[in-house]
């Protein structure tokens, strides 16, 4: 660090320092616990609403929805891919009594995604709940492929499948449909107990697990095939922990548990290519190991006066053993024998966290973290016989390169208030980072900030927020990849490449009307927000050479009278990066300008307890826009041009009434609309275009769809 | 766009313009001057210090306060601030005044020019310092998961507990999912934003919550995510992420967020940047020649699996690490 950056965290902390020495402080606040409560009669407190024992409440909630021209981004929406006509319902039954509470919630029985909820507690004693979910990711529904069964752990083609030399030489008529679908299922389970009067224990257990089809690559040679690929996978949480309360604060000690399973452990496919060059029939892709995660962790604060501690550590130990698949598949293919028949991955992990805050008042106060988290990769180094994708084998050899990683961030910001509402917080932080085996061993990260907020009349809030952020760090030396870069080009990473970071934004609030009697103009609030943020790379001539956000957003909302109101909003965002590249390895031959812009754009407007508090009505509208262009200049061949990248539109409507018909039944009724445009020409294209890679056909997710919802809810 | 865009500013001046009317005819009232903060503190302390209660708790509140209020306190009975067979709630003890502090001489008549006397009042809109009115909830509610709240990013920013929870309603609606993420947005702009990009985490319908990740009363970690590091956060739902895997990509096992913006991105995957650029920020072009190349024709015509599709993932489909023996490069 340089001298005169520690003279600048100095003076702000000085200043800080001054600032409270010249005020009054506020007194500390008004906790139950200090309430003076000598004087009080509370004889005639009878609380005539208050309640015992409460009836229980249960209600019902029946819905029949129909949706048309579903598609899958929509039915990830709603979460339901149902077509046409279909029922589900939902159900809140409560219970409170002598100190207890018993619930079921449910919500969407019937729907693909449902949620329910059994809940159990008593105060000051326990309080059990358990979830269950289901989560849907839909993907196309028909999606094309020349496998017969689509998701299983051996991908055949048909009996009669042909092996060809292109894409364009594929019979389209063997091609089968197939759904990318996944659905996660989760069951939660959590125990909190109170075993005496400063001392807790909690159990959570989870288990969630996945299982669809997704898709991904497989390729021998430069031939390639988008595989359905199945996923069947699980993910069990134990987290076990005590908590302990002391007249200066908390200690808690967890113990976390993580297992990931994978039911298939390799992808074996055929290719539906002819043989070239001596490359293989079939492939071989691995899948994600099954691993476990094991940590132990220690938090605990302590307060007093004017201090506040607050300290956690975890230690953890990653592991990984499972077997390793053969070289390669290909029998006519001679491999050497693998050095170990497993990984036997170890990372140990150790993360810390320390913060310190000393308040000298309620005006003035310093902040101190500390952050450690290192992950030290122990698995064993071992020389791997260089195969590539079942066709070539080479003499050669490759180490694995087992990473580690030690992230160190220090922290310090003085806020100093000058009145309610109005403070000052200047700030700086360091960020070092140092890698293993990497082209950069280590980096610093500074930044300076400064943030003020006030609320000059007639504002509600004001406020500016700066910080510039410098990166450097020790010698850039490039070790990870085969070829080298010309001596006269430098190529650093972009996330550890030297930067130059500025960033600022402001906040503004403002009730324009805020001493009107009107109803209208008292709640009218009128929002203003923008941001910019910059980075310059340095000592780098190809990659990402700069980037640039900015961004604006304002809303509106007011409340015209007590049954309706309004609130419309809008952000612009652009985003811009500039990179270069090289073709002839010794220049810069190209530049390209990537410059994106993204809109979103609403409005709520809400009528509330109509027709004598019985109903209420909503309109929601969202429009969102993209656009990315890119502009390329190629000197080496003398061309400029540039195109659009991609262009989507979506326009979202909702529109909900509920009637409160009598004290047991209520009436629902919504209506979705969603209209989805994407244009993407990287995605959008015919399944014999690409001569050597056979993708899934001509996919994009336009459609134009709604659901009806009509619900009836019952209480009994 | 920019239809939309205009459209909108016509119909905010519109309501601005409708408001504005509505004032010229109201603004003869005479207004009563408010306390300041400072003034409005000062006297709720003082308050606190004497403890002059209501003569009848609840009941004297309720008078006013009931279901035909603008400020109706009638759904506390529906949770558990309003029962009285539970020990440690508000109304097993000073009943309304344990979280407004003393009522005093709140009910008393006043004169037209008068004001009310002020009681601790709660949410954003309130002038009570938002440390001491979180030190009314914070008097109950420290527990594990509030364990890391002094010093958090909304301590610090001065958010009240009230700006986020509504204990006067039967059942709290920041604990849904979308309308807890309604919530979030109303102040994070920029993230409610990134949800309506083509890809994104499913919080706009409500599929997640923003406290699936955050914890936004403190934690112990960077941007208050629940687990101890972003990627162990993002490993409690992408497991088959985690490894550790035989050959791994070293951004991966660094940060998820080198590549990935977790809120959203009009780029397919989250991604930070489309791809191939976003690869050939750190990959270009020591392995591949990287010949740029842009133009509708190009666009419409193009052939190049370094292009179309996954493009670089076209062939190194396991960019997040392989466990293949042979899979140094990512392709088995």
């Amino acid at each position: 660090m340089k001298r005169s950056k520690h003279q600048r965290l100095f003076i702000s902390n000085t200043l800080a320092m001054f600032f409270c020495l010249t005020t009054n402080a506020f007194a500390d606040g008004f906790s139950l616990k200090d309430a003076k409560t000598n004087n009080i009669n509370q004889d005639k407190w009878l609380c005539k609403y208050c309640t015992g024992t409460a009836k229980p409440t249960i209600k019902i909630t029946t819905s029949l929805s129909s949706s048309q021209n579903n598609n899958g981004r929509f039915s990830s929406h709603v979460g339901d891919s149902t077509e046409g006509a279909s029922a589900h319902i939902d159900a809140d039954l409560d219970k409170r009594a002598q100190a207890r509470h018993y619930r079921l919630l449910a919500k969407g029985i019937g729907k693909d995604n449902s949620f329910v909820q059994l809940l159990a507690s008593k105060a000051d004693a326990y309080k059990a709940v358990l979830n269950f979910e289901t989560i849907n990711q839909f993907g196309y529904n028909a999606g094309l492929t020349p496998y017969v069964n689509a998701g299983a752990p051996s991908l055949a083609l048909p009996d009669n499948w042909l092996k060809v030399a292109t894409t364009s030489q594929m019979p389209i008529e063997l091609f089968n449909e197939f759904a990318k679908q996944t659905e996660r299922k989760s069951w939660q389970l959590t125990l909190d107990k109170q075993l005496s009067k400063n001392w807790q224990g909690y159990i959570d257990v989870q288990d969630q697990s996945k299982k669809g089809i997704n898709t991904t690559s497989g390729n021998i040679l430069n031939k390639v095939v988008i595989l359905p690929t199945g996923v069947d996978q699980n993910h069990q949480q134990f987290d076990v922990g005590s908590y302990f309360t002391y007249e200066y604060g908390a200690i808690l000690l967890n113990y976390y548990k993580s297992d990931f399973s994978n039911q298939r452990s390799a992808i074996n496919w055929q290719s539906p290519y002819s043989v070239l060059f001596g490359g293989a029939q079939a492939g071989q892709l691995s899948t994600a190991p099954d691993n476990q995660f094991d940590q132990i962790s220690l938090f605990g604060n302590y307060r007093h006066h004017r201090v506040n501690l607050q300290a956690r550590l975890n230690y953890g130990q990653l592991t990984q053993t499972e077997s390793f698949l053969p070289y390669s598949n290909n029998p006519f293919l001679a491999t050497n024998q693998l050095p170990t028949a497993q990984l036997n991955g170890e990372i140990d992990t150790l993360s810390s966290h320390i913060k310190l805050q000393y308040k000298a008042d309620n005006k003035w106060k310093i902040t101190a973290n500390y952050y450690l988290d290192h992950r030290e990769n122990n698995t064993q180094t071992n020389q791997y016989q260089q195969v590539y994708t079942d066709s070539v084998a080479l003499d050669d050899v490759t180490s694995n390169r087992p990473y580690s990683f030690k992230k160190v961030k220090v922290n310090l910001y003085s806020q100093y208030r000058f009145s309610i509402g109005s403070q000052l917080t200047v700030g700086w932080q360091l960020d070092q980072r140092e890698r293993d085996l990497q082209d950069r061993e280590k980096t610093d990260n500074e930044k300076y900030w400064l943030k003020v907020s006030t609320r000059p009349a007639p504002f509600n809030l004001v406020s500016v927020e700066l910080s510039r952020e410098l990166r450097d760090g020790s010698l850039y030396n490039r070790t990870d990849q085969n070829t080298r870069v010309s001596e006269v080009l430098a190529l650093q990473k972009y996330y550890q490449a030297d930067r130059e970071r500025e960033q600022a934004k402001g906040k503004l609030s403002i009730n324009p009307f805020s001493k009107a009697q009107a109803y209208s103009l008292i709640n009218t609030e009128v929002n203003f927000q923008a941001y910019f943020s910059r980075d310059k790379y340095q000592k780098t001539d190809v990659g990402l050479i700069a980037s640039k956000r900015r961004g604006v957003d304002l809303s509106v909302s007011t409340a015209f009278n007590k049954h309706l109101s309004i609130f419309i909003y809008s952000h612009t965002q652009w985003q811009d990066n500039t990179s270069q590249g090289s073709y002839w390895f010794n220049q810069v031959d190209w530049s390209a300008n990537q410059d994106d812009r993204s809109d979103s754009a609403g409005i709520n407007l809400v009528a509330e307890k109509l027709s004598d508090g019985q109903l209420s009505l909503g309109v929601d509208y969202s429009y969102s826009y993209a656009i990315a262009n890119a502009a390329i200049n190629t000197s080496s061949l003398s061309t400029s041009d540039n195109h659009n990248e991609l262009v989507i539109n979506s326009h979202d409507i909702k529109i909900y009434a509920d009637y409160i018909y009598s004290p047991v039944v209520n009436l629902h009724f919504n209506v979705l609309y969603q209209k989805f445009d994407e244009n993407d020409w990287r995605f959008e294209y015919d399944i014999d275009r690409i001569i050597n890679v056979l993708g899934n056909g001509f996919t994009n997710y336009n459609y134009d769809a709604y659901r009806l919802i009509a619900g009836l809810t019952y209480q009994f | 766009m920019a239809k939309i865009d205009t459209t909108l500013f016509i119909i905010i001046f519109i309501t601005l313009f409708l408001s504005a009317q509505s004032f010229a005819a109201n603004e003869t009232k005479v207004a009563i001057t408010p306390l300041t903060p400072e003034q409005l503190d000062a006297l709720l302390v003082k308050k606190f210090q004497h403890g002059e209660y209501s003569k009848k708790g609840a009941d004297s509140c309720l008078k006013c306060h009931d279901g035909e209020s603008d400020n109706n306190a009638m759904g506390i009975f529906d949770n558990v601030h309003g029962r009285q067979d539970v020990k440690n709630s508000p109304f097993a003890s000073l009943q309304c005044e344990a979280c407004h502090g003393p009522a005093g001489a709140h009910t008393d008549k006043i004169r037209e020019n008068e004001l009310r006397e002020p009681m601790i009042t709660f949410g954003k809109k309130s002038l009570v310092d938002a440390d001491k009115q979180n030190s009314v909830c914070l008097s109950c509610h420290e527990d594990r998961q509030r364990i890391a709240w002094q010093g958090s990013a909304h301590q610090n920013e001065q958010v009240p507990c009230a700006s986020c929870h509504q204990v006067h309603q039967g059942q709290d609606p920041i604990l849904f999912k979308q309308q807890q993420n309604q919530l979030c947005a109303s102040c994070h702009k920029e993230q409610k934003h990134a949800l309506n990009k083509r890809s994104s985490h499913p919080l706009k319908w409500g599929e997640m919550a923003c406290s699936d990740c955050h914890n936004p009363h403190g934690s112990f970690a960077e941007h208050e995510l629940k687990r101890p590091s972003i990627n162990e956060t993002c490993y409690q739902c992408h497991t088959e992420k985690r490894g550790p895997v035989l050959w791994e990509h070293a951004p991966v096992a660094e940060d998820c967020s080198i590549c990935h913006d977790s809120h959203g991105s009009i780029n397919a995957n989250l991604l930070k940047q489309r791809t191939p650029q976003l690869c050939q920020d750190c990959h270009s072009p020591a392995d591949h020649p990287s010949t740029a190349k842009a133009g509708d024709e190009f666009v419409q015509t193009t052939q190049s699996a370094f292009s179309l599709g996954q493009n670089c993932m076209n062939c190194h489909s396991l960019v997040h690490g392989s466990n293949h023996p042979a899979g140094q490069t990512f392709k088995r």
